[in-house]
């Protein structure tokens, strides 16, 4: 099982929040273990899902409320 | 701005020990609100409970999104995506919700989003981790 705070340097990675003191380290860990590099494009895929996902309809909130449920 | 319109929202609220939590909630739905506004937005039809756009546009038939994308099943795929996402985002404990719509969503800088929250940017690192993480197994199946 991953280590949780290797996953988490790999989530700050991702974020481009991971001190640089701790970059040159975890980039040779990730070029040595495929495991790691695909865990890395995971965040990166789910992160970009967020951003990019399309809005929810807007629900017009006057018209509901004037509705009895 | 967001805090003015929470506070413009003061007498709505009931419970002055909630008032944390009720600011956080208003922020949070802002943010929503605020990234929803800066992209197009389009209507499904689900009569008159779904209405006008802010900008006043309106799509009765949807065929007005399904004209602008060149792919409509993949405008179906996507707009599958984001109802999961809010439905998963729903489901995030409030503060990793809120660290990953202030830092991921809106870009918020990190020390921001702590002063905003109350905590510290490794929090914030944290919180956001977390969510994600939770999102991650939440919308396995959509990505």
């Amino acid at each position: 099982m991953l280590d949780e705070q290797l996953e988490f340097a790999i989530s700050q990675y991702a974020d481009g929040t991971l001190p640089a003191s701790r970059r040159d380290a975890l980039e040779a860990q990730i070029a040595a273990n495929p495991s790691l590099a695909a865990l890395l494009a995971e965040y990166r895929q789910i992160s970009n899902a967020i951003r990019n996902a399309p809005p929810m309809p807007e629900i017009n909130w006057d018209r509901l409320a004037s509705h009895s449920l | 701005m967001r805090f003015l319109k929470a506070f413009s929202s003061l007498a709505t609220l009931q419970n002055g020990d909630a008032f944390g939590g009720w600011l956080m909630r208003i922020v949070s739905n802002l943010s929503l609100n605020y990234r929803r506004s800066r992209k197009i937005r389009s209507q499904l039809p689900l009569d008159d409970l779904l209405g006008a756009t802010d900008s006043g546009q309106t799509d009765s038939s949807g065929s007005e999104w399904m004209a602008k994308s060149g792919d409509p099943v993949r405008s179906l795929e996507g707009k599958e995506l984001g109802a999961q996402l809010m439905k998963a985002l729903g489901q995030l404990p409030e503060k990793q919700r809120l660290a990953i719509v202030m830092f991921t969503i809106e870009e918020m800088p990190q020390k921001q989003v702590a002063e905003t929250l109350g905590c510290s940017v490794e929090a914030v690192k944290w919180h956001v981790f977390q969510g994600r993480k939770k999102l991650k197994e939440l919308l396995k199946g959509y990505l």
